[in-house]
């Protein structure tokens, strides 16, 4: 699979000024601490982290507006460096965590004024077609300033995606939007990837990026804990997996018994009619389990493996620790 | 080595023009000024001479020392000559405070404004360099600094011919002196410049606009108040003088323009959002 973005060991420090009054805060922030990943082409890359954890930042080394300490960044395998990221962002496009649409111009001027930057044949044409897109076209000539918030975030993503380009960077793309407005975006960048493009998403909004992406970066206080698909991400992070099987009557002694003497089991617990079984390896044992309940003529309702959500990954990541 | 395409400063040019030149505030602004500058108080200072040519003229020093240091031709009256001293003392250094203000003004939204309107990312992440960028923005202050300080300039020398028109005598004022046509349309452009890569400077270092402008205010209008009292005085005034001060302008401000290219880090300005 080709790459599209390669980052080796990224290192991004900011320099506070010495605080008189608290001399011994730190001076140095490790914001990147040598960060390492690729995303492959035509691919919704997720990076989730809490706030303060570098997400931005890396999204600012990449568009080559921040000075990386060491490291390299690679786009389409071809060395970014600062002085001549500008070319490179001719086939970006930046959705940031600010709308940052000129409030006193109308969305057509927004769009004329963003585009114009950009080797575009037919403008006009495209901007119209854009906002079409974003459901915005019979708002053409209002100004950015009167548009609702959803409306506001459609606008720049409007201008995020105008000229085109093939890597897409999404920073917060959801954040303060209503869910209607929140399902319209992810439709979008759904649809977007479809058109084949490349999309980086920075989130910690943890549901979307399970729904949109197809690998996730865990990053927190500017490094990667852990990378991949994320219905793999917590594989290894558990030492049991669980199964849980719905009768359609009380647990009988005689089940129970049996249970206590499968050596393939951990351990198990009896919750009223369900019962909440622990394996190494669940989905080997699942058959056998099945088979044993039948024999014991349970009325089986549901067997259902528990999968770690995302979000429980993530908690278990970050140690449930306290919001920073 | 990357070559400034100048077609990116243009654009940048024209969505300032449309985003903060054309914002009330400035234009109430940029209107104003000029008005009490190069309008009133010049009037005001030209009524005397019609009242009284010769008190008004007494009233700067003597005569004849005058008409012989400020080099008035001797056929000119008492009216006229009041007038050029009138014009080189007092009307051209206010009149030198358009292209000295107006810039501030603008400017100092530039990149401020973009700082405090949150639009700042968005610029910087365009594919432009930082060389193109700033160009757009000076260009935003520059030009419609020029315009109006141009109109101003020729507003004066009518306004000043029209007024003394009995006493004229076939002599056209203002438009025939060399010095004040030197300072019209060559000091007054660096000047503005000068102004405007301090202002953008300013600006890129400042949280919003209103202390930009302040700071920049701050820091210009002394400035320019001494050196004016000082340079304005009536045997300053000739063909040679203009054109050191104007070098010196000049030398400022590209010294300026090198600071600028040094002291405007896209990541500062991004960190400070």
């Amino acid at each position: 699979m080709e790459t599209a973005i390669r980052l080796e060991n990224v290192v991004k420090i900011f320099y506070n000024k010495k605080n008189k009054k608290f001399p011994e805060q730190k001076r140095e922030i490790f914001a990147l601490g040598g960060v390492s990943f690729e995303v492959n082409k035509g691919e919704i890359f997720g990076l989730l982290g809490p706030n303060g954890a570098g997400k931005t930042t890396t999204i600012r080394c990449i568009a080559g507006i921040l000075q990386l300490n060491s490291g390299k960044i690679y786009i389409n395998n071809q060395e970014l460096n600062r002085s001549t990221a500008h070319k490179f962002r001719k086939n970006l496009g930046f959705l940031t965590e600010n709308h940052g649409n000129y409030e006193n111009l109308t969305l057509h001027d927004n769009l004329q004024f963003f585009g114009s930057f950009y080797t575009l044949d037919n403008l006009e044409e495209r901007i119209d077609a854009t906002l079409k897109q974003m459901g915005l076209l019979e708002r053409k000539d209002m100004k950015a300033g009167k548009l609702s918030k959803g409306q506001k975030q459609r606008l720049a993503i409007a201008r995020t995606i105008l000229h085109d380009p093939e890597i897409l960077f999404f920073d917060e793309p959801t954040a303060g939007l209503d869910p209607s407005a929140s399902v319209h975006v992810r439709n979008l960048i759904l649809e977007l990837k479809r058109e084949d493009r490349t999309i980086f998403i920075n989130s910690h909004n943890l549901e979307e990026v399970q729904k949109v992406c197809d690998r996730v970066a865990i990053l927190d206080l500017g490094k990667i804990k852990r990378i991949g698909e994320p219905s793999e991400l917590g594989k290894d992070l558990w030492d049991t997996q669980e199964l849980k099987c719905s009768l359609k009557d009380p647990i009988s002694s005689e089940i129970s018994a049996t249970l206590s003497k499968l050596d393939y089991i951990k351990r198990y617990k009896i919750e009223d009619k369900n019962i909440i079984m622990y394996s190494d390896n669940i989905d080997e044992v699942t058959p056998r389990i099945v088979k044993e309940l039948v024999r014991l003529d349970a009325n089986i309702l549901e067997v259902r493996r528990t999968v770690h959500s995302l979000e429980d990954i993530y908690l278990k990541l970050m140690g449930e620790e306290q919001p920073r | 080595m990357n070559v400034l395409d100048y077609k990116n400063s243009i654009r940048i040019f024209k969505k300032d023009w449309k985003t903060s030149v054309r914002r009330k505030e400035i234009l109430a602004i940029m209107s104003i000024f000029p008005v009490i500058f190069t309008i009133l108080l010049p009037i005001v200072m030209l009524i005397g001479i019609i009242v009284d040519p010769n008190a008004f003229l007494s009233s700067f020093g003597d005569p004849t020392l005058l008409r012989t240091i400020l080099q008035i031709p001797p056929h000119y009256n008492d009216a006229l000559a009041g007038a050029i001293v009138v014009i080189r003392m007092i009307v051209l250094p206010l009149f030198l405070f358009i292209p000295g203000m107006m810039p501030i003004v603008i400017s100092s939204d530039s990149f401020a404004g973009e700082k405090e309107r949150k639009t700042m990312e968005g610029v910087l992440l365009l594919p432009i360099t930082k060389t193109e960028l700033i160009l757009g923005k000076v260009l935003a202050s520059f030009i419609p600094s020029m315009v109006i300080s141009l109109v101003c300039f020729l507003t004066l020398g009518v306004i000043v011919n029209m007024m003394l028109l009995s006493y004229l005598d076939g002599i056209i004022l203002f438009f025939s002196d060399i010095p004040i046509m030197l300072v019209g349309f060559i000091l007054a452009p660096f000047w503005a410049l000068l102004n405007i890569q301090i202002s953008v400077i300013i600006s890129s270092r400042a949280k919003d606009m209103k202390s930009a402008q302040s700071i920049s205010g701050a820091l210009v209008t002394p400035v320019l108040g001494i050196m004016l009292v000082q340079i304005f005085n009536p045997a300053f005034l000739t063909i040679s003088t203009v054109l050191l001060f104007t070098g010196f302008i000049v030398s400022l401000w590209l010294l300026f323009i090198y600071l600028s290219n040094k002291l405007l880090d896209p990541e500062k300005l991004i960190l400070m959002l």
